[in-house]
């Protein structure tokens, strides 16, 4: 038996003749914060939703702490906290009686409920709102109070399926400051979050799992993963607009592929460690080509963007 | 991982959470709109009647003639009853995405079924209950007496309730809007024991007095009872039964396979 608090074995789902999920495998480890990455449609959200019991899986097995959620989804749910996209409420009932309403579910004592939820609203900094209509809350405040309520059966898994979709930017900054601090203050916690933000992935994340087409592609911690990446996308910026000649000139250099050029930028591929950049920088004005800006594309999404390429 | 596990059931557990989510479903309807159309609809209903009794029925009505007067409207009522209440319990929950908080925690399906049905049937049966009382106490101040029938036709009542729930949930559990589900939840009851009992007739040229099996038939233990004793109460409970828990049973195994 695996201490691996989350198992994914052989998961298939099919609709008719259209295969969202297919033959997927992969662990998610203790105590980490991992990413679950793919493009629109890779098969994330129906991933998540099965660990969920929100759809059925076709074929295959997922475990939540060695409970097979296939098979006994209530037990398997017992100490998982879940946000599955911007989930709504009974608009009716405020935050502190919905806690109420989630904690009797779950067989805790009022006493209990009642401490946890103070404790959890004050986290979410929501406790000024914690006898208000919950219909009449903002959606960045929802999904705060989503976040809380996967907290209140003191988790030992939290899964998130695309937390700050949907919301304006002021929301997913608070939604990911959120989710930070839970992992600070929270740190025997297990947390998968499916996101398309890589920015958000590598910024939060110290684990990820990349799937496309329903099919793992990649796993592993977030610096291992960089740093196994030595291809790295490069664009110049180039007073007066970027020339053919000046993509010419850049494609000579040694470990430069696949130049583009268009605007004033010039786009190209470049294998090589930080000298070996900076080497190519004299080079780019000793050539005369008058570059005023370097700038290297976030490399978690190089290895996204490479990997979904090579999937396909 | 191992095989297959099983699925580890602690039926207490089930039912405690079922209760709470039945506890939660009345709330519910309590915050909403529809109790406070049905409950205005049955008052005005009431009123019409009470009016019409103490206006212009003669001053030697019997207890039975008065009561059912009042009873006559029951079998309407439970069924906008059951359209507005059972109907929706299970599809609002998707239609709303309430299911993304309530169907993720651990609790299994059949609490949550076993908690909207009875929370639709008490509710349901309690206003039509109050309507009884109300019926009662109008009776007696008319005429000095309560029909003894009163009790039986309440048990058919409580009964034919069952069945209506059933159906709606069905429909609930199959429709993807709240709107879908109610009316064909209204349009199925109202014309489903119709086309029975004229399929029975024209194709099968079977004598309408035989066909017990139809709800509407059954149903009508409610009415008939001031009437005399009905012939077969036993049946016509049980018909009615069936009527609930065959479609109850399939919509219980729609929601499980119905994915959000």
């Amino acid at each position: 038996m695996t201490s691996d608090p989350i198992v994914i074995e052989s998961l298939r789902k099919q609709y008719k003749d259209f295969v969202a999920v297919n033959d997927l495998s992969f662990k998610v480890r203790k105590n980490s914060f991992t990413g679950f990455l793919g493009p629109n449609g890779a098969g994330k959200s129906t991933t998540l939703k099965i660990l969920t019991n929100l759809i059925n899986a076709t074929s295959g097995n997922a475990y939540l702490n060695g409970i097979d959620v296939t098979v006994d989804a209530k037990n398997a749910l017992k100490g998982v906290g879940t946000v599955v996209e911007t989930p709504e409420f009974y608009p009716y009932l405020s935050p502190v009686q919905t806690f109420e309403y989630v904690g009797q579910l779950f067989g805790m004592s009022k006493e209990s409920i009642k401490t946890q939820t103070i404790e959890i609203l004050d986290e979410m900094k929501m406790s000024e709102w914690a006898d208000k209509k919950i219909g009449t809350f903002s959606k960045g405040m929802r999904q705060r109070i989503s976040i809380g309520l996967s907290m209140l059966n003191d988790p030992s898994i939290i899964i998130l399926d695309e937390p700050t979709s949907g919301l304006d930017p002021r929301g997913m900054a608070e939604t990911r400051d959120i989710l930070k601090n839970l992992r600070s203050r929270h740190n025997q916690l297990t947390i998968l979050m499916s996101s398309h933000m890589l920015h958000e992935v590598s910024d939060m994340c110290d684990r990820i799992v990349m799937i496309n087409h329903g099919t793992f592609l990649l796993e592993g911690d977030i610096d291992d993963v960089l740093g196994s990446n030595s291809l790295r996308n490069i664009s110049v910026k180039i007073v007066g607009g970027a020339t053919k000649q000046d993509a010419d000139t850049i494609a000579s250099f040694p470990n430069v592929s696949n130049v583009t050029y268009g605007g004033n930028t010039v786009r190209f591929g470049f294998k090589g460690g930080d000298r070996e950049q900076m080497e190519l920088l004299n080079r780019i004005t000793s050539a005369g080509i008058k570059a005023y800006s370097m700038n290297e594309d976030e490399a978690l999404e190089s290895i996204y963007l490479n990997m979904i390429k090579e999937s396909r | 991982m191992e095989g297959k596990q099983k699925a580890s059931i602690d039926v207490g557990d089930d039912l405690r959470q079922a209760v709470i989510v039945g506890r939660y479903e009345i709330l519910k309807f309590f915050h909403g709109k529809k109790i406070f159309i049905f409950g205005g609809l049955i008052l005005a209903l009431y009123a019409l009647v009470t009016w019409i009794m103490f206006a212009f029925a003669d001053s030697d009505m019997t207890v039975r003639g008065a009561t059912q007067s009042y009873i006559s409207f029951l079998q309407l009522l439970l069924l906008i009853g059951a359209t507005l209440f059972s109907s929706v319990t299970i599809v609002s929950e998707f239609e709303d995405r309430t299911a993304l908080t309530l169907f993720t925690k651990p609790v299994r399906k059949y609490s949550i079924v076993i908690g909207k049905f009875c929370a639709a049937y008490v509710l349901n049966l309690g206003i039509v209950l109050l309507y009884f009382v109300l019926s009662a106490v109008a009776v007696a101040i008319k005429t000095g007496g309560v029909a003894s029938e009163m009790a039986a036709s309440f048990g058919y009542c409580a009964v034919y309730a069952f069945s209506l729930t059933g159906i709606a949930l069905f429909f609930s559990a199959l429709m993807k809007k709240s709107s879908s589900a109610s009316i064909l939840t209204f349009i199925f009851i109202l014309m489903a024991p119709m086309v029975i009992a004229m399929v029975a007739v024209l194709a099968m040229d079977i004598d309408p007095s035989e066909m017990w099996y139809v709800l509407d038939v059954a149903s009508a233990a409610v009415v008939n009872c001031f009437d005399g004793p009905i012939a077969n109460p036993v049946r016509d409970s049980l018909v009615m039964v069936l009527w609930g828990l065959v479609p109850a049973v399939a919509g219980y195994f729609l929601f499980r396979r119905r994915e959000v």
